[in-house]
């Protein structure tokens, strides 16, 4: 009988269930072998007193600190007005960038210039023309 | 007064009623602490890593599509989380220049016993002993009652696996545990 084999049976039968044959096995090799009788109810006791070490609760107001910090985290996930215009924000000047780009490319299709002027179809204005619209208009009146 | 399933929990907290949240919290403490404390032993860490794990899912509660079960969900993070805590340990140990003999202090010695044997403490000093991938398998069998399979599951590994790593843990925590085995 090989000793080695009776301990992998030991180990083996808490976690599995063991054949007929294995079973018969492991009984016969924990009669034989007095060391492995006493290693077999070493691990029983181990196991019972893993298992009797569970501490299962966390310090007082467990559930209360995990409240308050949900609370806390849904806090700082409350979208200020700022933050919900951003967006929106971005979006119109976004499209406005894009108008102003169409405009501008037909504008220098169309004229063949690239001017701010010219997008938005402002006439030229100088100071000379504006110094003549207010003459103008003086001597008139 | 009606008991809710996770899952309807779940639902309600998806829904905006944060107190179903709490009972989800009240129903899987026991389960959480078992497996953090198995981990990391009754320590400050241990409650803080406690929390962290519900914040986690709560955080991530959108993503949760009912699987697995949510203890088990739950238990993932758990070890997931207990073990970048004993990492951090780890490398603390290291930046504080802590002897390796010093780390691998041994047990309580076992001349004590008679005065105030514990055998708690005893068993959670010889738990803290192994590696982690060895000490995940006893807790999550062994404390926490998983299934072999469960635990599989758990930990990403085969179920062969589970079984060689608990057979070899338990052996390791024979030999830390035999000048004491009177007391347990």
């Amino acid at each position: 009988m090989n000793k080695d084999r009776i301990r992998e049976l030991i180990y083996r039968q808490f976690d599995t269930r063991l054949s007929d044959s294995e079973q018969k096995e492991l009984t016969a090799g924990l009669e034989t072998f007095d060391d492995l009788q006493k290693e077999y109810e070493d691990i029983g006791k181990i196991r019972e007193g893993i298992k009797e070490s569970a501490q299962t609760s966390f310090s007082p107001y467990f559930k209360q600190k995990v409240m308050q910090r949900i609370s806390e985290l849904d806090n700082e996930n409350q979208p200020v007005l700022f933050d919900s215009l951003f967006p929106a924000f971005r979006k119109l000047a976004l499209t406005a960038v894009a108008v102003i780009v169409i405009l501008a490319s037909i504008n220098a299709g169309v004229n063949g210039e690239l001017s701010v002027n010219s997008i938005f179809n402002i006439p030229k204005t100088t100071i000379g023309t504006v110094m003549d619209s207010a003459f103008t208009f003086l001597w008139s009146n | 007064m009606k008991e809710y399933s996770d899952l309807e929990l779940i639902n309600m907290v998806r829904n905006g009623d944060n107190s179903a949240f709490g009972i989800i919290v009240e129903k899987h403490e026991a389960r959480i602490a078992s497996t953090v404390k198995g981990m990391l032993g009754n320590t400050q860490e241990a409650d803080d890593v406690g929390q962290e794990v519900f914040i986690r899912f709560y955080k991530s509660i959108n993503n949760f599509r009912g699987e697995a079960k949510l203890s088990t969900y739950l238990t993932r993070i758990a070890i997931n989380l207990s073990l970048n805590e004993i990492k951090k340990r780890k490398a603390k140990k290291f930046l504080s220049f802590e002897s390796w003999s010093e780390a691998a202090s041994i047990l309580p010695d076992s001349g004590n016993k008679s005065i105030d044997f514990e055998k708690t403490e005893v068993i959670t000093k010889a738990l803290e002993k192994l590696d982690t991938k060895f000490k995940s398998v006893v807790v999550l069998r062994l404390i926490d009652g998983y299934s072999t399979e469960e635990t599989a599951e758990i930990l990403g590994i085969p179920s062969g696996t589970v079984l060689s790593r608990l057979s070899r843990a338990q052996k390791k925590l024979k030999n830390l545990l035999t000048p004491y085995m009177e007391g347990i």
